[in-house]
């Protein structure tokens, strides 16, 4: 009988594993073959049949990045300026779209202020919006305040896409996280601000971490907003810069490749970073 | 008097702190989204062009919606935004569930893979659709070579220019794309589910399967809506890979609301006509959240909402 059992917990076992395996590899392999095709020789990126591993490493790509000038055109490629920029936008409007998005579903979610659900479903409906068809006015807006081509406008823009976000994942979390700490709290003279400060935040960290990296994500990618607002080469946000070099000179394989793989580690690195936090969440705490 | 002051002063201790808190988000809102989506309205209802002097605007009524609707393009144009959104957002919502459901519980490696597992979404979307269109490439393309090596078929396909498999393409690109999205929200909301009534099911003898059916799928539903919802709207308005991929080719076969409104608004330069488009569109949306928040329409969730 227990011989049997163990059998199927490792036959389960051994299904999980190759589930996962599966996924990873189907997940990971065109990422990397993006990042195997930055170390090859722009000649060999067009070879058929195509070759997995580099003949010979060539780094072409990340040179060209680096020095911010392209020898072998004579050209001048800004993509390390375009990459801080866009973590400095992400940066900026990520983390004023987890304060912004934060209050305000607490806010609505708890029903503090009449109409709070209306507003919340509004906000939502609102999103829903296809940028496209605000890239026109926005921009006039936008250059009304004297904000084009300039960071700031972008990072306002952003705000808008990147809040709602965080507001809806928080806005559940607060739906299903108990109210009775914050009645106790109140009991002992805690101020409603003090309350979400010391008490709401650190316990939702879990799902303030998702949201960081949603809104970092999103806001470091975009490219609609940032390819109208912004004109000048210095300005540009990644995505722009890229899309920019493209269409100067035909496809670059070697440097859309490279800026590609140097593009994700912000990302990537945020996540890991956040990681912990997820882990460390309420519940997760309450398990073990 | 008296009575009103005191009543002020409490309003102020207890209550404006509220207001405060809930004010960035609606000032944001309102200026980005609100103004925006007005004028938009407003432009629909003018002869407009990017290309003409400013002032030559002229007010022509319902007539950008009217010949809007007499286009036979669009019917054409709503059919393949429906078929995209219909394959792909049940696609990427189931396995966005398995991944999260793999991802919970503990196992060796598990940050590792669950970081791994959210790269795609973590490119810039113009780097994923040049890599797709790249991949599926008909001279130089992986998939091809792989398919080719491995047998399954003889030549190579053509497959963002063949009017059966271009859609397919670039569904299968969204896919891939856009299923790390759908896995971290759930992964967030699974995590954030209280303890207790796995427990106490524990207890009882259920299988893990029931668990999965009977428990967390059901106490899942309020964020399954919210990324539904989400999900669904989002794939309504792609807009970034299609338009890289197949620029809404081979034909039409891939044209969809977004690169449609794109092309009226920034390669014909019509204003007007294009703000119709945005306008009907937004109603589309508005219509589908409609739909799919009555489909959930259930007596817990009217509590929850």
């Amino acid at each position: 009988m227990i011989k049997k059992l163990n059998k199927i917990i490792l036959g389960n076992k051994i299904l999980l594993f190759g589930l996962i395996t599966i996924i990873t590899a189907i997940v990971i392999a065109p990422s990397l073959w993006l990042f195997l095709t930055s170390l090859k020789n722009p000649i060999e990126i067009f070879q058929w049949p195509p070759t997995l591993l580099p003949h010979k490493i060539s780094l072409e790509g990340y040179v060209s990045i680096f020095h911010g000038y392209d020898s072998k055109r004579g050209s001048y490629v800004p993509i390390l300026k375009n990459f801080y920029n866009s973590i400095f936008v992400g940066f900026v409007s990520s983390a004023l779209s987890l304060i912004i998005g934060s209050m305000s579903a607490y806010v609505f979610a708890r029903g503090k202020i009449p109409f709070g659900k209306v507003i919340f479903f509004s906000i939502m409906v609102l999103r829903t919006i296809p940028l496209i068809a605000l890239a026109i006015p926005l921009y006039k807006l936008i250059s009304s305040f004297g904000l084009i081509n300039s960071l700031t406008g972008l990072i306002i823009t952003h705000l808008a896409i990147t809040f709602p976000i965080v507001m809806f994942l928080m806005y559940n979390f607060f739906l299903v996280f108990p109210s009775e700490i914050e009645d106790a709290a109140q009991i002992d003279g805690c101020g409603p601000f003090k309350i979400f400060i010391k008490i709401i935040v650190p316990m939702s960290a879990p799902s303030l971490a998702s949201s960081l990296i949603l809104a970092f994500v999103f806001s470091y990618n975009e490219f609609l907003f940032a390819l109208t607002l912004l004109s000048s080469n210095d300005k540009m946000t990644l995505p722009v810069g890229l899309a920019s070099t493209i269409s100067m000179m035909g496809i670059r394989w070697d440097l859309l490749s490279s800026a590609g793989s140097i593009g994700i580690i912000p990302c990537l690195a945020i996540s890991l970073y956040v990681q912990k936090y997820i882990l460390k969440g309420l519940w997760s705490g309450a398990i073990k | 008097m008296k009575i009103m002051n005191q009543y002020f002063k409490k309003f102020i201790k207890n209550k404006l702190i509220y207001y405060l808190m809930a004010a960035p988000a609606i000032i944001v809102i309102g200026i980005i989204f609100l103004y925006p989506v007005g004028y938009t309205i407003w432009v629909g209802f003018f002869k407009l062009s990017l290309t003409s002097a400013a002032n030559s605007a002229k007010w022509i009524g319902i007539k950008n919606y009217l010949s809007l609707l007499k286009d036979p393009t669009l019917r054409q144009v709503i059919q393949n935004t429906i078929t995209y959104v219909i394959i792909s957002v049940p696609l990427e919502i189931l396995f966005g569930l398995m991944s999260a459901q793999l991802l919970d519980p503990f196992f060796r490696g598990r940050n590792i893979i669950r970081a791994l597992w959210l790269v795609p979404f973590m490119f810039t979307p113009v780097v994923v659709a040049y890599q797709w269109k790249w991949l599926f490439n008909d001279q130089s393309g992986l998939i091809n070579y792989i398919l080719m090596s491995l047998g399954i078929i003889d030549n190579k396909i053509a497959w963002l220019s063949d009017p059966l498999l271009a859609m397919p393409s670039v569904i299968i690109t969204d896919i891939w794309f856009t299923t790390p999205f759908v896995t971290l929200l759930l992964l967030a909301g699974i995590q954030s589910l209280p303890i207790e009534p796995f427990e106490s099911a524990e207890v009882d003898g259920a299988s893990g399967w029931q668990k999965f059916l009977y428990i967390r799928l059901p106490l899942l539903r309020p964020i399954m809506l919210v990324v539904i919802l989400l999900k669904t709207m989002d794939a309504m308005k792609v807009f970034d890979h299609i338009y890289i991929m197949t620029y809404g080719g081979p034909g039409l076969k891939t044209e969809v609301i977004m690169t449609y409104a794109y092309k009226i608004g920034f390669v014909t330069f019509n204003v007007g006509q294009a703000a119709a488009v945005s306008v009907f569109s937004l109603f589309l949306m508005l219509l589908t959240t409609g739909i799919i928040l009555l489909l959930f329409r259930q007596k817990s969730l009217i509590s929850y909402y």
